[in-house]
């Protein structure tokens, strides 16, 4: 769930694959080169491991008890990314597509707010900023 | 009673260290370590959460020897 190599789209999708699903949604979140008119130049996530780990586990075993889904997986990145680099992954295997995307806005929306993960974004202009929660939907 | 604390993220870099040990000579709350905490280190306490033995707890939660306190500012994963 917590990682510190690059996320490779393809292996996360074949890793563990359930063969009874039929539609997979994901979300996948991506380093930007911008924030607030600021121009980004890299981002370094601090973790509190084994605390994320629980939290995220938490969150996809919630997700999976109130949604009609069959699985919901997720992985997040954390040390120095470069921009364009995949940060978060969530993945929700469902037979109906409205529950999945439902269910991958929820997980996304609970990550967000609910996992000891930081960010930190370093700028252009060699300035650098620990980010709190956005809150944006 | 002996008190791990923990530091993440910008609190890491104020208190300039991962983690350090408490001694209380009595029974203390999690708001007396951050009071205590406060003037230690010049952290700004308002709006951090606090994990004791990785779950989430109030301020008025009481310490046990050997509890392991993370301070935690508002996360910003994803």
């Amino acid at each position: 769930m917590i990682t510190k190599d690059v996320i490779d789209l393809n292996r996360f999708l074949n890793m563990d694959a359930d063969p009874a699903s039929g539609a997979s949604v994901f979300f996948v979140g991506k380093v930007r080169n911008h924030h607030d008119g600021k121009e980004v130049k890299l981002l370094y996530y601090d973790c509190f491991e084994s605390m994320a780990i629980k939290q995220m586990k938490r969150i996809l075993d919630r997700a999976e008890k109130t949604f009609p889904i069959y699985r919901a997986r997720a992985l997040h990145r954390i040390g120095r990314l470069e921009i364009g680099e995949i940060a978060v992954i969530v993945e929700v295997s469902s037979a109906h597509r409205a529950e999945a995307f439902e269910a991958c806005r929820a997980i996304i929306n609970e990550i967000k707010h609910e996992v000891p993960i930081w960010k930190k974004e370093v700028y252009a202009n060699g300035k650098e900023e620990w980010i709190s929660c956005e809150h944006r939907p | 009673m002996k008190i791990e604390v923990r530091y993440f993220a910008q609190l890491r870099e104020t208190a300039g260290m991962d983690s350090e040990n408490i001694e209380f000579k009595s029974s203390a709350t999690v708001m007396e370590l951050l009071d205590r905490l406060k003037d230690a280190h010049r952290i700004e306490i308002r709006g951090l959460s606090v994990a004791v033995n990785e779950e989430f707890v109030s301020q008025d939660t009481a310490l046990k020897d050997g509890d392991s306190v993370a301070l935690l500012p508002p996360v910003s994963g994803g």
